[in-house]
């Protein structure tokens, strides 16, 4: 029997298979978790991602969550706000408002947290090619409610070179792609102390790499982040303690939890060992999760709270910071009401009627949980050195490796399923036979088919209304940085203050950038 | 030398998940035939310019956002504007309740996450040359035998059987057991392809009882061997099929095992066999 990563599973552990017992949780190398009291300090954040249709409509899921106990927002934003099309751009046409709300402006943003706290609650955001534009839009929205910047706190995930490898939201071409990403960084570390301005994010698990893979790809591409920064002349210490990361997790659930051990002990190791970071906070590996994605199974979907179950208890056995747990009705369309209630309840469930919060790292000194996180350690850290050799990330993302790799392995992954080689409960092993297969009815929450239309109307409007003069020198402004070498963030935040939309904006930088031409191998 | 099916994979609309569309166009590939991919966020009007330049024999596109009305209608226009029809295969995120709309557009085939590859690849095998698409495997309503499992003789004597028996075939008996929930003694002898004969001898089953006193030593039932017993009887149920038994209870040998009614099978007492899995070494 072999784990999802190709490691051997014994039919039983001992002492013997376990290298040295880790020290205590919140000690150096932080394999038991980054805090010494872990969730009886602090609980995870519970975390449902959430966003659909107009900035109105998902203002209203996001008080409806907040009222069911949930402790902070995530927010789902459409494709062309995640793109910089706006919304009454033909481009844009049948996706406005579709996987995630439209966000156009700075006057969209204050709509969507209207008489939500944005001194109290968090938000992540899962933006990238325009989390420039968007971070500006939110901290000018809290600004705007009062909050001091001390503590306009949030997340976005800014993450560039996950798109080029798996997610496919990129807009301008690499480089150019990490100077926005890490100018944004640098503001921010300098400016906001409780915002973080990246989450390095693992779609390449979505996307089909392994969970070595998966940890390897992420934590290289941490690095890149890191080196592009160091290059700039910023000492390690003021950010590395603000990079964040975000997993996937499924429902091998040992070797998820021994995932995140190694994960965390290969990355404080590198901090302060290759890096020279002296602050503890710059070891730490900070975590998000999904528990989910690719495993959930269209067919018989209620099995899927079962899986996202597991899931979470794997995560919170890990000691992950923040958890979204997805709704059973993912593979079919925007959760419900209830599906959405479900799944926070899932995390409530693990956290309240388990005992998994009431100790830290409660599976430490399991004989299999040690020795699987020191062979997790091992698999990722070989591909760790394979992407090194290869020139790092970025080299490897350029000439396609890393896509080439993901394909393949989704494609095996396919075959595998396919022969039964990896079971998959209710789709190649108890399937259910006849009627109850087919096409189970579900209630689908299906966006407003006026969020389009006010979209569109909303960007008009505010073209008209806003002070023209200053949007145009605002973006002249910000195109000309863009041929300098300077910091773009300030230019992109004077930008969304004179009301530029984010089409406006991506457009501007685009003329100076150009696009990226996406690889058309498989 | 046949010409090669010729597809075009096409990823259309801004969603960037291209996993599905890749593997499809590595089983397409896989499958002989000649794959063309567009990469992400290619335009309509890029994919009907690609179909005709390549001249291809059927597009497939991958759709994750939603937007798949807007797009298949945006596209199938399109192509009608360059003069050309070519089949069209979408997989995705397609709610079951859009699919017929889609059909209607002149969609040849939708596709879900689950769909097997193989599936697929007809599909679009049958849609390049013209063919009747493949019918969907679907479960049949009636009883999906694998084989034969065993036929029974029911006997007064079960010993005296058994020599009987192991005389006239020259093989040793292979397996006894007392079958508490049918309240019998039975025999096995197993024949290399995997069938048996059963011989069945009551011991406090009334009906077998009867059966003796009525028939003698006789071919009493024959037994086919099914996956997934429950869902068979349900089926078979719902069909109105006379059952002795609505689900699978304790057989010999550790099967789980159902009987249909003699009525329902022409006369003949029918079991149903769903084999108990050893469990792996």
């Amino acid at each position: 029997m072999k784990t999802r990563s190709g490691i051997e599973i014994k039919p039983v552990y001992g002492p013997d298979d376990v290298g040295t017992v880790p020290p205590q949780p919140g000690e150096f190398p932080y394999t038991r978790g980054i805090h010494r009291t872990m969730y009886l300090g602090k609980l995870w954040t519970m975390r449902q991602y959430a966003g659909f249709g107009t900035p109105r409509e998902t203002n209203q899921r996001f008080k409806y969550l907040l009222e069911q106990g949930q402790t902070g927002l995530s927010l789902a934003l459409d494709l062309p706000t995640q793109l910089g099309i706006d919304a009454d751009d033909p481009e844009a046409e049948g996706e406005v408002g579709k996987v995630g709300v439209s966000i156009g402006s700075l006057a969209d943003m204050e709509e969507l947290f209207a008489g939500i706290p944005l001194g109290k609650v968090s938000t992540s955001m899962t933006i990238n090619a325009t989390a420039p534009i968007l971070s500006a839009m939110y901290e000018e929205t809290a600004r705007k409610q009062g909050v001091p910047d001390e503590r306009i706190s949030g997340t976005v995930q800014n993450d560039l070179l996950k798109e080029f490898g798996a997610r496919g939201a990129w807009l301008f071409p690499i480089e150019p792609s990490m100077r926005l990403a890490c100018d944004l960084i640098e503001d921010t570390v300098k400016r906001l102390p409780r915002f973080n301005p990246i989450s390095i994010a693992s779609h390449y698990r979505d996307a089909g790499a392994n969970p070595a893979e998966e940890m390897a790809y992420t934590l290289s591409a941490g690095r890149a982040y890191l080196e592009n920064l160091l290059a700039r002349g910023l000492p390690v210490d003021s950010f590395a303690p603000r990079l964040s990361f975000f997993f996937y997790t499924y429902t091998n659930f040992f070797e998820e939890v021994a995932k995140y051990r190694a994960g965390r002990r290969i990355w404080a190791a590198l901090l302060r060992d290759k890096y020279g970071a002296k602050e503890p906070e710059s070891w730490r590996l900070r975590a998000a999760c999904v528990c989910g994605g690719h495993s959930l199974t269209r067919a018989e979907p209620l099995n899927n709270i079962t899986r996202t179950t597991l899931e979470t208890l794997a995560v919170a056995c890990a000691g992950v910071q923040s958890v979204f747990t997805a709704a059973y009705d993912e593979a079919f369309a925007i959760p419900t009401e209830l599906s959405a209630r479900t799944a926070l309840r899932v995390q409530q469930i693990v956290a309240y009627e388990t005992e998994v919060a009431q100790t830290a790292d409660p599976l430490g000194g399991s004989y299999f949980v040690e020795a699987l996180t020191d062979e997790m350690e091992k698999a990722i850290r070989a591909v760790m050195d394979e992407i090194d050799t290869r020139g790092g990330m970025v080299e490897c993302l350029r000439a396609g490796y890393i896509q080439q790799r993901i394909a393949q392995r989704a494609y095996e992954h396919q075959r595998a399923v396919e022969k039964g080689e990896v079971p998959v409960v209710g789709v190649n092993k108890f399937r259910t036979v006849g009627e109850a297969h087919a096409d189970p009815e579900m209630e689908i929450t299906a966006a407003s088919p006026e969020a389009a239309r006010d979209a569109a109307a909303r960007v008009a409007r505010l073209k008209r209304e806003r002070d023209a003069g200053k949007a145009t020198a605002a973006l002249r402004a910000l195109r000309d940085a863009a041929a300098g070498e300077e910091n773009l963030q300030p230019h992109i935040r004077e930008a969304v203050r004179a009301y530029c939309t984010v089409g406006e904006i991506a457009s501007a930088l685009k003329e100076e950038f150009g696009s990226y031409q996406p690889p058309t191998r498989f | 030398m046949e010409s090669r099916i010729r597809v075009l994979v096409g990823k259309p609309g801004l969603d960037g998940h291209d996993r599905g569309a890749r593997v499809i166009a590595a089983a397409l590939r896989d499958a002989g035939m000649e794959v063309i991919y567009t990469g992400l966020r290619a335009t309509i009007p890029a994919i009907a310019a690609a179909a005709v330049q390549e001249d291809v024999d059927v597009i497939g596109l991958s759709i994750l956002s939603g937007a798949h009305e807007s797009i298949c209608r945006r596209l199938i226009g399109e192509l009608k504007g360059r003069g050309i029809q070519v089949p069209i295969v979408v997989g995705g995120i397609i709610p079951a309740a859009d699919h017929q709309a889609l059909r209607e557009l002149g969609v040849g085939a939708v596709f879900g996450p689950e769909s097997p590859l193989s599936a697929v690849v007809e599909t679009v095998r049958a849609l390049a040359s013209g063919e009747p698409l493949p019918e969907p495997p679907r479960a049949t309503a009636g009883i999906p035998a694998t084989r034969l499992d065993h036929a029974a003789i029911c006997v007064k004597d079960l010993d005296a059987s058994i020599a009987l028996i192991e005389e006239v075939l020259g093989e040793k008996v292979a397996h006894r057991e007392y079958v508490d929930a049918q309240k019998v003694d039975a025999a096995f002898f197993d024949f290399p392809n995997g069938a048996s004969l059963e011989l069945v001898c009551p011991r406090g089953n009334a009906g077998l009882e009867k059966f003796l006193t009525k028939r003698g030593d006789a071919l009493h039932h024959l037994a086919l061997r099914v996956k997934d017993i429950d869902s068979v009887l349900q089926r078979l149920a719902a069909r109105g099929v006379a059952l002795l038994d609505k689900t699978g209870r304790p057989g010999a040998r550790g099967h789980r095992v159902a009987f249909l009614h003699p009525k329902a099978f022409g006369g003949t007492l029918l079991e149903l066999v769903e084999a108990h899995e050893e469990p792996s070494p």
